[in-house]
């Protein structure tokens, strides 16, 4: 599904990326852990299309197509979705407009007809119920005023809404009480089928009790320096980062 | 037959040449006008009493979808009586116009707005058991037409209304000018929604005076949208007669290119425990230039003032500007009072989050300026107003 061949990128002239080789098959969950500066935000960035990163060497396919070729949202309608680390406030922008214009988008590209406002309503109550996000929120501009946990639920909800092929989650667990992180691994848990991916990017192990990885990843310094597999995860939540960097 | 705005002037009568000859000019050593640069108007000549034909179709195409109550039609100035419609609420007359306050910096075209007599009328609003919309529409037609119009409202004790005054330029209407004048005496307990939206040919200008006088126990809600125009300027005073009488403001400004769009609002309380609240938006594209300048007042005597005032922008081209000046001046010392102003791009991070979810980056940006504008326009409560503007706002964010 996923081909990523010696990925180079950078921000600002300052390489980031160094070399990144990742294949992801359909219905895997990949995590990739590393300590802070390492370019895991940048990886998932460079995945989603941000226009900032300049990748400089280095190839990704997804689905057989050039991703590079893509821009972002070509990207999202061809199934790839990033849940970002902050989501962004909308002010002005509710969230059923928002969602509305992304389902709109999606059913464009793909030339099928979207569902009706009925169908599109009753998609957006099933949704929401699955990942818990209260219905005032629905009709506020997005994100504002949500608390940090209700922000990454919003995520969640918009993936469910969204249905990717290849989902990201860029350090979801982070900010989160152990009950919300609950919700959103159960969300995730519940939108996996044998056609669909995760990467899950995460700085500690405890999401992947939740979410329980088929491959683990350590990226330090712009590479993956080791995979293994959910062992990996708890070898190195137990011995530290020091331990696979330094050796 | 041509004039210059002099010779127009001469011929309303010396006392109105003596009161002309008194004031200065608009010009940039005039600090409420600064930003003005049409002194070619006082060489030129204009077409003033040219008949030209107005048809039914352009007027109610004008309308488009806007219900009414009653219609009140003038065309390069002057009342259309056949193509009104006068509801029995509604009592018109010709009754001079005479300013409900003397504004302290007037210039000479506060003397052009009123020299025509005849151009304007006098309406009073009577008070009905149901809210009614009246509708002031006023054409342009002509190239080089100079036209006059000033209005004077008398909304009852207790009675409550929506006037929404649309000032139009037909096609032919090239480099045009409108001065258009219109005073809104708020009688005790009324309730008042005015909105004023000017739409004119990309060469032609207006200048626009609104003042509402309120009594005690009134609400005065103004809309300002001056869509479109070369030069397009609304002056709007509120002065609080009576206690507990509240003012809403509310307008959005979006100079796009070749456009010049100014708003100068001055809310003046002389009188205690009234409140007033101002929010304005403003969104600048290509060339355009916008000007926000809004003025509360609050005299010594105004204890319990509440008064919030907010001017927020949006630049969408490094040579678009907008100038804001929110300004309060207070002599009372048990007011809460506050204002503020921002001026800033599109918000990148909400577009990369958007066009992360699929939406283009096109799509994005609309979606972002409708919802910066939303909190303001939501205000209407005549819905088919709002569609209205919203329907020309929307024609200028898609041409981004």
């Amino acid at each position: 599904m996923l081909h990523i061949q010696n990925l180079h990128a950078a921000i600002d002239g300052k390489e980031i990326l160094k070399g990144i080789n990742l294949h992801v098959k359909p219905g895997e969950i990949h995590a990739i852990m590393g300590p802070n500066g390492s370019g895991k935000s940048t990886l998932s960035s460079v995945l989603a299309g941000r226009e900032i990163f300049e990748v400089t060497q280095g190839e990704i396919s997804f689905m057989g197509k050039n991703l590079l070729d893509l821009a972002p949202e070509e990207r999202a309608c061809e199934g790839i979705f990033m849940a970002f680390q902050y989501p962004v406030e909308i002010p002005g922008v509710s969230m059923t407009n928002f969602m509305k214009a992304a389902i709109e988008a999606k059913h464009k590209y793909q030339g099928t007809e979207p569902p009706s406002p009925t169908e599109f309503l009753k998609k957006m109550k099933e949704k929401r119920a699955m990942v818990g996000l209260p219905d005032k929120l629905t009709g506020r501009s997005v994100n504002e005023g949500f608390s940090g946990g209700e922000k990454k639920k919003n995520e969640i909800f918009q993936m469910a809404m969204l249905e990717p092929t290849l989902a990201i989650l860029d350090e979801t667990d982070s900010g989160l009480d152990i009950d919300a992180l609950r919700i959103v691994a159960d969300g995730v848990n519940q939108l996996k089928t044998p056609n669909n991916a995760y990467i899950v990017i995460t700085h500690y192990q405890r999401l992947l009790d939740y979410i329980v990885p088929d491959v683990v990843h350590i990226l330090f310094d712009g590479k993956i320096i080791k995979t293994g597999d959910k062992s990996l995860a708890l070898e190195l939540e137990e011995k530290g980062y020091d331990w696979i960097t330094k050796s | 037959m041509t004039h210059t705005i002099e010779q127009y002037i001469a011929e309303c009568g010396d006392h109105v040449l003596h009161a002309f000859s008194a004031l200065p000019r608009p010009s940039k050593k005039l600090e409420d006008w600064k930003f003005f640069t049409h002194t070619e108007w006082f060489e030129s000549k204009w077409n003033i009493s040219t008949v030209y034909e107005v048809t039914p179709d352009f007027i109610h195409s004008q309308l488009q979808g806007i219900d009414y109550d009653s219609l009140v039609v003038f065309h390069n100035g002057e009342f259309l009586m056949q193509y009104s419609k006068i509801s029995d609420f509604l009592k018109i007359s010709n009754q001079e116009y005479k300013p409900i306050f003397e504004s302290k910096s007037l210039t000479q075209l506060d003397i052009v707005h009123t020299a025509n007599a005849k151009h304007g009328v006098n309406i009073r609003i009577a008070n009905t058991e149901q809210s009614n919309h009246i509708v002031l529409l006023s054409v342009v037609s002509g190239s080089h037409t100079l036209c006059t119009a000033s209005h004077t409202i008398h909304v009852e004790a207790d009675t409550q209304c929506t006037i929404t005054e649309i000032i139009v330029s037909e096609a032919n209407a090239t480099e045009s000018l409108m001065l258009s004048g219109t005073q809104l005496i708020c009688n005790a307990g009324s309730v008042c929604e005015y909105t004023s939206i000017q739409k004119l040919h990309k060469t032609s200008s207006i200048v626009q005076n609104i003042a509402v006088m309120q009594l005690q126990e009134t609400t005065a809600t103004v809309h300002a949208y001056p869509l479109s125009g070369a030069y397009n300027r609304t002056n709007m005073s509120a002065y609080k007669q009576g206690t507990q009488a509240h003012t809403n403001v509310y307008g959005i400004l979006f100079p796009c290119t070749d456009e010049h769009i100014e708003l100068y609002t001055n809310i003046y309380h002389n009188v205690p425990e009234c409140e007033t609240n101002e929010q304005i938006k403003g969104l600048g594209k290509d060339n355009g230039q916008g000007v926000f300048s809004g003025l509360i007042y609050v005299a010594k005597d105004a204890q319990k003032t509440r008064a919030a005032q907010s001017n927020k922008n949006i630049l969408l081209s490094p040579t678009a500007k907008i100038h804001s000046k929110p300004q309060l001046e207070i002599y009372a010392d048990d007011v809460s009072c506050n204002h503020g102003s921002t001026t800033g791009q599109i918000n990148r991070e909400a577009l990369w989050y958007m066009q992360a979810r699929g939406i283009d980056l096109h799509k994005a940006t609309e979606l972002l300026l409708e919802g910066f504008i939303n909190d303001v326009l939501e205000t209407m409560s005549n819905e088919q107003v709002q569609a209205y503007i919203l329907s020309h706002i929307d024609t200028k964010i898609a041409e981004i």
